[in-house]
């Protein structure tokens, strides 16, 4: 069992590392750095640390407000906190525009107080847009770092007649400890091969990415090794944070429970309550307002949409479906491998697992064309590389997501499970994957809708029987039919989230916890 | 719903059926847009099979990366849709062959010599306003430049998009020297810079700015498709910079007879028709009088820019470069 997850993460690396050396391999001018690059990798570190920054920042105090409140809406607004990390760059924009941008609902609210406009071109943009699109993300996985918190730790301070801020200081401080480090990584790799957003909400080129410069020395003046160079730079900048995260990691200690039901006395006060709702309906108006703008936009119209896009809606279900089979296979075999062989922080098999994402993936497109081009004709499986691809890049998120998880069950019921004898297949099945079935089903509506709302890995080879729905999206837009884009769009969020919200409920439906 | 099952049964059940019959390929290789039904790949696809008894294999993406990681191991016959901004580029991989076609057919609003590139359509760059919201229109660059400073646009970054690279090599053909000065003042009426014409134009039909940088034919698409006659080219006294969208023919194909009759093809009137409503410009090889009545409507420039592709290869990075500059200090 143990071998594939070894296997597997060789095939990561060998895909990443193979894909740079390709790409050097068939450059024919050799470059150097100069000192604007250097400017570049500064911008990219600065947009991406801020929007990681101020999305964990943000998530702390929301997840919180959520977990210990009871209503109504309360599990639908965990599904929809999904809905943004699945929108493409192009329609989350134009949705973004409707409500932050000059003609937007918030300037038009502005001018009617007389007030002066705001505009978010800019860095400012870039880094609101990040956080529209991870902070509910983060918010999700702090939600299962708060319910990992026994209820009797609660219990015990409620006893002991502590604090809110005494609760806060001894309980979930450590939990923040270990688990806002990985949630800040994840969110500063992807803010960092930002491309489309950089590209649009940047203002102009003072708001270059290192992304942005990868595009720019391969479309134009095809320096490959320039580019091959940048994602070297851009590699090195993920490992580092990635391993500088793991310096922040507490050790992971049992801590047990017997799965009571968590009652937080600490936080029954009225203003409390009031400031957490108060959280709750800011967090979910940022969120909706450009999601239901762009629903607005739309007008419904489906029946209007070209044959060609309930084809390629049918083509993008399919291969979404199989690249998260095979991304759930992948990273279970690696995060169970990884905690085999490492109990420890660091650990080389975890890092493989996040390294998808700090790949650019123009070079890692480039790199498996160069790869296969005295093979095979690359046009031919394109669909197939696209799968594999889009796979790779939801391992990151499955990864983070049931690692911790997985890391807490083996230190809380190993020796139990040893105890009675269990083998290891038993262990997984009736310890790891019911005590697992919420992240699991998180992890693979997560990687589905990765999938799903991918496009652009295949640029270099594809076709007209390769259109994917969100191709056929901006194809759409791209000759002047916005409106049929915006429904076409419509109709990708749909099903992103229903095929989100399957999983994740599915999962919900399973756990035994 | 159902219209959705019809079409996944019908996926599920053609998706493995090769083509069993076996009939010449044709291969070319054809930007994005040629893979949408509701673009020119399916016309052209449709209606040259009709005179072949081939079969057109379209492959779309990225064309100049594709062509130089190919090189001369391309396996397209032919290529379509490289425009003047990039042909120079296209031309030094030096894996073309002569068209062979007779031009005197080319209705361009300039001469054409071209021995290996063959327009295929055409407009002007031009920045698109919606008449019923902006009043005081700029009726030159310098106007532009210099007048009204309440005036915000949109463009498209020259290093990604092919109309942002038509923009710096318009403005460097009007300045010439001065054209970083002009970046300058331009700079302080640029909103947001996109990668590509899509953002752009998205993000002006919804009202996020005055003018979006587009072509002088945007228009038609309003009017003929949506009846709407709110949007309107700007037409400026300096001149408008030519876009020029050719197709060219491999070197591995010099001698195949399909790629030659994919060429005349090409200039033929049952293919230049279909240019107007599909690809929203002006065909390359159609007299005016045979235009759809709402494009002869069309504002037209008084002057034409290009630069040669020599020129341009030789332009290119420097103006790009005081582009970078003049809009990274505003």
């Amino acid at each position: 069992m143990h071998f594939l997850g070894f296997f597997f993460a060789g095939l990561i690396f060998f895909v990443a590392v193979g894909s740079l050396i390709c790409v050097f391999l068939s450059a024919d001018i050799v470059s150097t750095f100069v000192f604007e690059d250097w400017n570049i990798v500064v911008f990219t570190v600065k947009q991406a640390s801020l929007s990681a920054a101020i999305s964990c920042a943000m998530a702390i105090p929301i997840s919180r407000a959520i977990v210990r409140r009871d209503f109504i809406f309360k599990s639908m607004l965990l599904s929809f906190l999904g809905a943004p990390f699945i929108l493409p760059v192009l329609v989350a924009v134009i949705g973004f525009a409707a409500v932050f941008g000059q003609s937007g609902l918030i300037n038009f609210f502005l001018s009617l107080l007389g007030l002066p406009n705001i505009t978010i071109y800019g860095l400012l943009g870039i880094i609101l847009v990040h956080v529209f699109f991870n902070l509910p993300l983060a918010v999700r996985f702090l939600i299962y770092g708060w319910g990992s918190i026994p209820a009797e730790r609660f219990r015990l301070t409620a006893q002991l007649g502590m604090s809110r801020w005494n609760v806060f200081y001894c309980v979930e401080i450590p939990m923040l400890r270990n688990t806002l480090p990985s949630i800040f990584v994840l969110v500063f790799l992807l803010c960092l091969s930002s491309f489309g957003v950089a590209l649009t909400m940047g203002g102009g080129p003072a708001s270059t990415t290192i992304e942005v410069a990868i595009y720019y020395a391969f479309r134009y003046d095809f320096n490959l090794s320039k580019a091959a160079y940048f994602a070297m730079v851009q590699i090195c900048l993920g490992l580092a944070a990635i391993s500088i995260s793991y310096k922040f990691k507490p050790p992971n200690v049992p801590q047990g429970g017997i799965d009571r039901f968590v009652v937080r006395w600490d936080c029954n006060q009225i203003h409390v309550r009031f400031i957490d709702y108060m959280i709750i309906s800011l967090t979910g108006t940022f969120i909706f307002m450009p999601i239901l703008a762009l629903v607005f936009m739309s007008g419904f119209n489906f029946s209007s949409l070209p044959d060609q896009i309930w084809e390629s809606a049918v083509r993008s279900l399919l291969m979404s479906l199989l690249s998260t089979i095979l991304a759930m296979i992948i990273s279970f075999s690696i995060a169970h491998t990884a905690l085999k062989y490492t109990m420890g922080s660091n650990n080389i098999l975890e890092s493989i697992g996040y390294l998808p994402l700090c790949l650019s993936p123009l070079v890692l497109g480039t790199g498996i064309f160069i790869f296969l081009l005295p093979y095979i004709n690359p046009n031919d499986h394109a669909l197939k590389v696209t799968v594999f691809v889009n796979a790779l890049m939801s391992i990151p998120f499955v990864i983070g997501i049931i690692l911790n998880p997985m890391r807490q069950l083996y230190l809380d019921f190993s020796r139990l499970g040893d105890n009675l004898g269990l083998s290891q297949m038993g262990f997984i099945s009736m310890v790891l994957l019911p005590r697992l079935s919420r992240h699991i089903g998180f992890a693979a509506g997560l990687a589905c809708a990765i999938s799903l709302g991918d496009f652009g890995i295949i640029t270099l080879f594809s076709g007209p029987n390769t259109v994917t729905l969100p191709m056929a999206v901006y194809s759409l837009m791209g000759s002047y039919r916005l409106e049929a884009s915006s429904s076409a769009a419509l109709l990708l969020l749909l099903l992103t989230f229903a095929s989100f919200y399957l999983f994740d409920t599915g999962g919900r439906l399973f756990a035994r916890h | 719903m159902a219209r959705f099952v019809c079409v996944f049964l019908t996926f599920l059940t053609f998706s493995g059926v090769a083509f069993g019959d076996e009939k010449k390929v044709l291969n070319v290789y054809a930007p994005d847009y040629f893979s949408s039904e509701w673009g020119p790949g399916p016309i052209i696809e449709e209606s040259f099979q009709k005179i072949c008894n081939c079969d057109l294999k379209f492959t779309t993406g990225d064309l100049l990366p594709r062509i130089r990681l190919e090189g001369k191991s391309i396996s397209a016959d032919i290529v379509i849709g490289l425009d003047t901004g990039i042909s120079q580029v296209a031309r030094e991989a030096d894996i073309f062959s002569k068209h062979d076609q007779d031009l005197g057919v080319l209705t361009l609003p300039i001469p054409w010599h071209d021995e290996v590139f063959l327009p295929f359509n055409w407009s002007y760059f031009s920045f698109i306003y919606n008449n019923e919201k902006l009043s005081r229109v700029p009726k030159s660059f310098d106007e532009l430049l210099n007048g009204h400073d309440d005036i915000k646009i949109i463009i498209q970054d020259p290093r990604t998009s092919v109309s942002g690279l038509g923009l710096v090599l318009w403005v460097k053909s009007i300045y010439k020297d001065n054209a970083s000065m002009a970046w300058r003042k331009l700079s302080k009426r640029i909103l947001t810079v996109t990668k590509g014409w899509s953002e752009a134009y998205g993000l002006f039909l919804q009202g996020e700015a005055d003018m979006v940088l587009s072509f002088t034919t945007s228009p038609a698409y309003h009017i003929i498709a949506d009846s709407d006659h709110s949007k309107t080219a700007v037409i400026f006294n300096e001149g408008h910079y030519l876009f020029v969208e050719s197709v060219a023919k491999t070197k591995k194909a010099k001698d195949n007879e399909l790629a030659d009759l994919f060429m005349s093809f090409i200039l033929s009137e049952s293919f230049q028709k279909e240019i107007p409503t599909s690809n929203w410009s002006y065909p390359a090889a159609l007299a005016y009088d045979k235009l759809p009545d709402d494009f002869k409507k069309l504002p037209l420039p008084q002057k034409t820019i290009l630069m040669s592709g020599k020129e341009v290869s030789k332009i290119r990075k420097i103006a790009i470069d005081e582009w970078e500059k003049a809009l990274r200090d505003k």
